[in-house]
């Protein structure tokens, strides 16, 4: 009777991650050959809306800068145009290079700043964006760099009065640092060159990424605001927005760049907290979700179920290799193909789940012929993700109940940039425009 | 004249793409995308499923040349018993032979136990001191030291009811490898050869994953032998799970990355000075 129910608990995880792997497969193709939508992403020239760009800061002196001075080098109207870099309690040089900023362009760079009230991302974009109203909310990590062109095709989106958010491509800048910059590399190009993209070519659910992207006011208001009690603000925006009806949109042209993880523990730390919030996104919408607003299709439904699923799938895949370790001692020994299948969803990656094949042709869409190469090391970064997300997994669900650690608390990426020259202090920084104080 | 329809379809095209002094201008990574023609189509279909067939039917001869390879690897390694061969019919109208090893491998006594505890000491040891950089490793050695461990744990619960054998293991093992030498051409076709790369070089793919695979094998199969002969059945679980078809796996995604990083077969050509016109440095298809 156990055996039973052990085989029969194998065959579902054995089940599940073959639909994982059918669904990227699907999107791979869908990238490679299906019509691309990348709506208004050539327009140039229009009555531009007024935009606001967030910047949430905590203890950014290393980036701040650079990410400014890619803002005021910005292709947008500087009339429509307010950036206001959100600093919550820095205690470093970020707060006078803010003040350095302002001082030089009052109508353009206008600082929050938060020395109270709850701590983090999601809390700082809840308190500021309150007070603006701009149309459309764009929202920038302050290690990004955007390109010239980068705010226009974002906001062009939001002519479609149905869109409620849009996501640009983020694209590590630091790969060659380490194997594991080149790992997240891999990952990063899977997720957005293929995922985001097939996903919005095929009208299923597109992410909201939390960065390189923006949220019309509007929407924004109809879902109540960012939540303060999520570590995952993004996902949480993205399944609110789907459920009341409002469409996201990815534009793979719009690519930011931003720094990743260079060592493991960062890594293992940005895991957790992103297994957190999405967990907590999991538990809150999936109810919601299969209960089929009228509005969606059922293949965004679907999609969506298992796009709230993917941080489960690390555990789930844990679960049957144990399983066909225990069944083996029982002398049931799991046939070729299942142990196949479980061996090969072993070559993924976090955050998608994406198979090594949709990673492969990511990298070959973005030409970087060479790293494809690493594609085996696929085994070895996932093993690491593996652990780190069950752990966190088990934790949340197990160790704590479903008490949620709240983001009471800055939990952020590592910097690595060197602190640039031009930011307050250093008395050289000049733009080419010549500035506005 | 004035061109013809086709004529001035292609000049447009060439018009778009050209750069400065006659150059190539990439589309944009963002833009790239494959083109699923119906020879390509064929091709995905077509050259894997004969490749397949000709892997299936070269099984009887490979189970030839394993077995000759075995029967030499064998008793190089002082391993005692000869080289067993069993039919496999995976249909009424096709079958073949496949050998395996038939040495025992015995049950694990003090000095066995002494020797893999030991070793897995050694390796959770050496996993407790890589550097921060090799965590990845740090998880794979715990990993295995974990199965291992679950392999001690059981012996020492149930030391006489292990149901695995070391002969109907390697021929298990054999068996499923043929199986996965077919399977090669059939998932590179769903998975290499829908991109733009000339057939010659996915043919070559096909034949140098089956033909490291086919050499792989009876090799994995002698060194499994050997531990578990020389470490008893308490190393088998490991030699399953560790250092059996997630080789295989490994191997198949280290050629296949290989292979996609090889060129198109169509690479744009110059606009406007044939041979002398400069490429952009992105006209594979990768502008940034």
């Amino acid at each position: 009777m156990i055996v039973t129910i052990l085989i029969a608990l194998l065959w579902v995880v054995v089940a599940i991650l073959v639909v994982y792997t059918v669904r990227h497969y699907v999107f791979t193709f869908s990238r490679l050959f299906g019509r691309h939508r990348q709506p208004y992403v050539d327009i140039t020239v229009a009555e531009w809306p007024p935009v606001t760009v967030f910047i949430p800061c905590h203890n950014e002196q290393q980036v701040i800068t650079g990410s400014i001075e890619a803002l005021l080098a910005a292709d947008y109207p500087r009339d429509r145009l307010t950036i206001i870099p959100i600093d919550d309690r820095s205690t470093d040089a970020t707060g006078a290079i803010l003040r350095d900023y302002a001082a030089r362009y009052p109508a353009l760079i206008k600082p929050v700043w938060r020395t109270g009230g709850m701590p983090g991302k999601a809390a700082a974009l809840a308190e500021a964006s309150a007070r603006v109203g701009s149309e459309v909310h764009l929202v920038f990590d302050a290690d990004y760099i955007p390109g010239p062109k980068l705010l226009k095709q974002l906001v062009a989106p939001f002519f479609d009065p149905e869109v409620g958010a849009v996501m640009g491509r983020v694209v590590p800048q630091n790969v060659s640092r380490s194997l594991l910059t080149r790992l997240l590399d891999l990952e990063r190009a899977g997720g957005y060159q293929v995922d985001q993209q097939a996903r919005m070519n095929m009208g299923l659910v597109p992410q909201y990424g939390g960065t390189v992207g923006g949220v019309r006011r509007e929407a924004l208001s109809s879902v109540g605001g960012w939540r303060t009690d999520t570590l995952a603000e993004d996902t949480d925006m993205t399944f609110r927005l789907l459920l009341r009806g409002w469409e996201v949109v990815y534009q793979n042209r719009s690519e930011c760049y931003e720094e990743v993880p260079e060592n493991w523990p960062t890594r293992i730390r940005q895991i957790r907290r992103w297994t957190h919030g999405h967990n907590q996104a999991l538990t809150r919408y999936v109810n919601k979700l299969l209960a089929h607003p009228g509005h969606l299709s059922w293949l965004q439904v679907l999609d969506g179920t298992l796009l709230l699923g993917v941080f489960a799938v690390g555990p789930i895949l844990l679960l049957g290799w144990m399983l066909a370790l225990v069944l083996y001692y029982l002398g049931y020994q799991p046939s070729s193909s299942i142990f196949m299948v479980l061996i090969v969803s072993a070559f993924s990656t976090l955050g998608n789940f994406a198979a090594f094949f949709e990673v492969a042709t990511a990298t070959r869409l973005d030409g970087s012929r060479n790293r494809v190469r690493l594609l085996p090391f696929l085994f070895f970064g996932f093993l690491v993700s593996l652990m780190a997300v069950s752990q966190e997994t088990i934790k949340q669900f197990v160790g704590g109940g479903l008490g949620w650690r709240s983001a009471k608390r800055w939990d952020k990426t590592e910097r690595y940039r060197q602190p640039q020259s031009g930011g307050a202090g250093t008395g050289a920084a000049t733009h080419a425009d010549g500035g506005e104080a | 004249m004035a061109p013809s329809n086709d004529g001035r379809g292609r000049l447009l095209g060439e018009l778009r793409a050209r750069g400065s002094r006659g150059g190539v201008i990439g589309e944009h990574r963002a833009m790239v995308s494959g083109r699923l023609t119906p020879s390509r189509v064929l091709s995905m279909v077509v050259v894997p499923v004969l490749l397949s067939a000709l892997v299936a039917l070269s099984l009887q001869p490979l189970g030839d040349v394993w077995r000759l390879a075995l029967e030499r690897l064998i008793p190089w390694l002082g391993l005692p018993g000869p080289i067993g061969f069993a039919s496999a019919t995976p249909s009424a109208l096709f079958g073949f032979y496949v050998p395996h090893v038939t040495t025992p491998a015995p049950l694990p006594g003090v000095w066995h136990y002494w020797a893999v505890g030991g070793i897995c000491a050694l390796v959770l040891a050496v996993s407790l001191v890589l550097p921060v950089r090799l965590m990845p490793l740090r998880y794979y050695l715990r990993f295995a030291t974990l199965i291992q461990l679950s392999s001690i744990l059981y012996f020492a619960i149930r030391p006489d009811s292990f149901p695995y054998a070391l002969p109907q293991y390697t021929l298990g093992f054999l068996q499923a490898g043929c199986a996965v030498l077919v399977l090669v051409p059939l998932v590179l076709g769903l998975t290499f050869y829908p991109f733009d790369i000339a057939v010659w070089r996915k043919v070559l793919l096909t034949a140098m994953v089956v033909g490291h695979m086919a050499v792989l094998l009876p090799l994995q199969v002698a060194l499994h032998s050997y531990v578990v002969y020389h470490l008893s059945l308490l190393a088998l679980p490991t030699m399953f799970f560790l250092w059996g078809l997630l080789i295989e796996v490994f191997v198949f995604v280290a050629f296949y990355g290989w292979g996609m990083s090889w060129p198109d077969a169509a690479r744009a050509t110059p606009a406007l000075r044939g041979g002398q016109g400069r490429r952009g440095a992105n006209a594979e298809g990768g502008a940034r």
